[in-house]
């Protein structure tokens, strides 16, 4: 067991050294310099020395093995470094923009997991009826739409035209709201990025749980449950569902793993001021240490995801256990 | 029964929305009561909520990001010695006085009386010295080169100074002096770290009350202002980066301007509807097709007149512009500038674009290349401009295909490390250089100037004409205003023969604003509306 443990511990700890080589070198390769953020709009204007001045001043001169050390160096120390756009330390700004992400993405995954469970297990309980059709219909409409463009409809229709909700942020800017009202701006303005992420969302869960209830169906035990005169709720929640839940698990933990990462493109829509957007941005500038951070936190994220499913699996599913065992 | 229960749910779904949202109705963003004018008391408005695109960090002079609206935003909080009006003519701002010798060597100035920072300190001649001063030992992009040329400063009193110069400035009441921010000696003194110094504190008409990084800055009006109380009480600035989040904010009311200009195509939208207006005036800035001198065929003089005389730019400001835009002059210089060479017009002649190149041997070496145009993927402007200059230029015989990349790449093929003696990799790229490098005369020979290390920083084609070099270099030194005339002119009718590039137009600025919350802007020629003149007097 404690083997088994250790060589889990060991291969965890040889993809975080392997992405942070690629989240180090990735930024790096990319055509382009953070000449500009570092010395200022009229960088044109500098002189030769000057360059050099300001490259220098950030170790951005020396090679990259060697900036490659200090950054590890620092990362031991767990300094995540300055960000060259705004010179503040990374690690504050990411603890900034963290809790609006989880808070987005958070809530859209528990949103549409719920919705797609739900509606996966009675899709695939009324197999072939109107109500099955008509769900995946909707569902996968709805996930082959643009995520912005379902997001700048919505903005369009309820927040522009009927102004039942604000059109960007998170808050509401100078208003100083303490307490529930503090909440309920949140909440107000967390409306239309959460409907459009959930919306885009539940197709996911909701074909995977109906594909994997279709199947639990048509085993012999259901068959016998239904012989024995059992009623039909508790055929479906007692033998179909947590037996059709195992791939949803495996899913469902992945993506809990990608919440941090949040959304771009549904953060930019309504100026949610996330990490998904703060990486965006950071790509555009060449913001060294914000991208390599971001990158880091999201690596380290999926791989604690993980990590936690190889513990939870086990208990949700009796026969990966007894194979542990052997 | 499952059937109901699997329409109800899908209801509950549809009107998810709806549940979101807190029982009683949100205080919406609070309009901003008009005041009543009252004597003495310049304030028109109480609050006025404006949106820049990025974070401009602690917003002081070494802090603040960019060029537009950075700058701007930063001459709001301090002031300049000399400040440009209206029309571009710097007018004396801190000080009343000045006087300077025949050769434009020696400059005497008197400050205005009673001048003080934020924190109730005095503003004396003192404080004029330490900024050039410190600007020149302590490296920044922008002040650094344009403090150059200052020799000394000599203070006479708490309110005479006067400035000795290197060697003649032609602009120099522009720039420096109308440009450069005056920060506080007291505060300043004991900073050798200034990238990583926060503080904000200066003496113009605005003061910082509240930063949230990434998010509002607070402005409040300085009430002891030295020119009067502004007229604006206090400017809330919101970031928001996405185009279209601002101008939906600008249309439901959540901001009252937008720092950006608009895209051409949305003027419909925002024009004399009632709660919202619009202001557009010319702008400095321009869009040009630039040309790789440096690369094979385009070395050849007779190569890019044919490229010049291929575009169709009159059609460009119409297609792509709206008309919101002025056609491009083949010398670079705008026609609302004072040294502007009429003589100089773009010719669209496709027919002798054709001849050019047979002239120059183009097609048989390179009537199977294709060449690529590059343009910034993000600029919806840019792309449709390159499409159209490709298809203009496929009609002469010249194949070109349009690369959007991101501006990244792009700066890194078009101006490796922004050093231009870094070398280049491209053909052609849709380029654009911002207002300054406009006005200020001095940069033309950045622009133009043959020798990349030293003098043609800006020359990112690396353009070469012996004249050129000759005349830039003689045109920052010349102080007669008839001299200096005569150089523009000879200058812009060489640019217009050797085409180092194909100046396509100049955008409109387009600002959309709620006149209900402020009205008073004023339109600086080329610049905009975001300027100390709209919101103090000139003196």
């Amino acid at each position: 067991m404690l083997r088994f443990w250790g060589h889990k511990l060991l291969q965890y700890g040889l993809v975080l050294l392997i992405t942070l080589v690629i989240n180090f070198s990735l930024p790096r390769l990319m055509p382009g310099s953070p000449l500009e953020l570092l010395a200022g709009e009229d960088v044109g204007r500098l002189t030769t020395e000057e360059r050099q001045e300001v490259m220098s001043r950030h170790a951005l001169d020396q090679p990259v093995h060697q900036q490659f050390i200090i950054y590890l160096g620092q990362l031991g120390q767990g300094d995540l470094g300055y960000s060259y756009r705004q010179n503040r330390p990374v690690s504050t700004i990411i603890w900034e923009r963290l809790p609006w992400t989880l808070l987005l993405t958070g809530s859209a995954l528990v949103l549409s997991s719920i919705i797609g469970v739900i509606f996966g297990t009675l899709a695939a309980w009324r197999r072939g009826r109107f109500s099955d059709v008509g769900s995946m219909s909707l569902f996968i409409f709805l996930d082959s739409m643009p995520s912005f463009w379902l997001g700048m409809i919505l903005v369009a229709l309820f927040g522009a035209r009927l102004r039942w909700f604000p059109v960007f942020g998170a808050r509401t800017p100078f208003a100083d709201y303490t307490g529930w009202a503090a909440v309920a701006d949140v909440l107000h303005h967390l409306a239309l990025p959460l409907l459009t992420l959930t919306l885009v969302t539940i197709a996911g869960l909701f074909l995977i749980i109906r594909y994997s209830t279709l199947e639990t169906l048509g085993e012999q035990y259901i068959t016998v449950a239904r012989a024995k005169g059992l009623p039909e709720r508790l055929i479906i929640f007692r033998h179909v569902l947590r037996n059709a839940m195992l791939p949803g698990i495996t899913v469902f933990m992945l993506s809990l793993g990608y919440v941090v990462s949040g959304t771009t493109v549904i953060e930019t829509v309504f100026a949610w001021p996330g990490l998904g957007r703060l990486m965006f941005e950071a790509v555009i500038q060449r913001d060294y240490p914000v991208l390599q951070a971001t990158f880091m936190v999201v690596t380290v994220c999926v791989i604690i995801a993980n990590f936690v499913a190889d513990l939870l699996y086990p208990l949700a599913d009796p026969r990966v256990r007894t194979e542990g065992r052997q | 029964m499952t059937k109901r229960l699997f329409y109800l749910c899908l209801v509950l779904l549809l009107i998810f929305a709806s549940a979101c949202s807190p029982t009683e109705d949100p205080p919406a963003a609070e309009p901003a009561d008009e005041v009543e004018d009252e004597p003495g008391n310049g304030v028109e408005a109480v609050s006025l909520r404006m949106a820049i695109p990025r974070d401009e960090g602690s917003l002081n002079p070494y802090t603040y990001v960019t060029g537009y609206p950075g700058h701007n935003l930063l001459l709001l909080i301090y002031d300049t010695v000399f400040q440009l009006d209206e029309n571009n003519v710097p007018q004396p701002w801190l000080v009343t006085d000045h006087e300077v010798d025949s050769e434009g060597i020696n400059w005497n100035f008197t400050l205005h009386d009673g001048i003080t920072w934020h924190d109730g300190a005095p503003l004396t001649a003192g404080d004029i010295k330490f900024s050039f001063d410190y600007y020149g030992e302590h490296s920044h992009s922008r002040w650094t080169n344009a403090v150059s040329a200052i020799e000394e400063i000599v203070i006479e009193d708490e309110l005479n100074f006067s400035i000795l110069l290197s060697e003649p400035v032609p602009a120099f009441l522009t720039n420096p002096l109308s440009d450069v921010p005056i920060i506080p000696e007291h505060i300043w003194q004991d900073v050798s770290d200034p990238d990583s110094f926060t503080d904000h504190t200066g003496s113009g008409p605005y003061q910082i009350t509240e930063y949230v990084p990434d998010q509002t800055y607070r402005l409040h009006a300085n009430a002891d202002y030295f020119l009067g109380k502004p007229a604006v009480e206090e400017i809330g600035m919101v970031i928001i980066e996405d185009q279209t989040a601002t101008f939906t904010a600008l249309r439901v009311g959540d901001i009252d301007i937008a720092s950006r200009s608009m895209q051409p195509e949305l003027v419909g939208d925002f024009a004399g509807e009632g709660e919202t207006d619009i202001i557009t005036g010319p702008g400095f800035t321009s869009s040009l097709l630039q040309i790789n001198n440096e690369r094979e065929p385009f070395n050849d003089p007779l190569v890019r007149k044919a490229i010049s005389r291929a575009i169709d730019i009159d059609d460009l400001v119409d297609t792509v512009m709206l008309g919101y835009g002025t056609a491009g002059s083949p010398g670079y210089i705008h026609p609302d500038l004072p040294h502007y060479n009429p003589d100089v017009e773009h010719i669209y002649d496709p027919n002798e674009a054709v001849t050019l190149l047979e002239e120059a041997g183009f097609i048989d070496t390179y009537g199977d290349h294709e060449f690529e145009l590059l343009t910034r993927s993000n600029d919806p402007l840019r792309v449709r401009t390159a499409e159209m200059i490709a298809v203009n230029l496929n009609a002469v015989g010249i194949n070109v295909s349009v690369q959007a990349l991101d501006s990244a790449t792009l700066d890194d093929l078009v101006w490796p490390e922004f050093d231009t003696s870094q070398g280049r990799d491209y053909d052609l790229s849709i380029w654009g250089w911002s207002a300054p490098i406009m006005i200020d005369p001095e940069r033309l020979g950045g622009l133009f100037h043959s020798d990349l290390e030293d003098r043609g920083t800006l020359n990112i084609g690396a353009y070469t004409n012996n004249n050129v070099d000759t005349l830039t270099e003689e045109i920052s030194v010349t102080v007669d205003p008839g001299r200096q005339q005569d150089i523009f002119n000879q200058l812009q009718v060489i640019l217009a023969d050797t085409v180092p590039f194909v100046t396509l137009y100049y955008p409109d600025g387009i600002y959309a604003y709620r006149p209900d919350t402020y009205d008073n802007w004023t339109y600086q020629n080329g610049q905009g509306v975001l300027n100390k003149l709209s919101f103090v007097n000139m003196p």
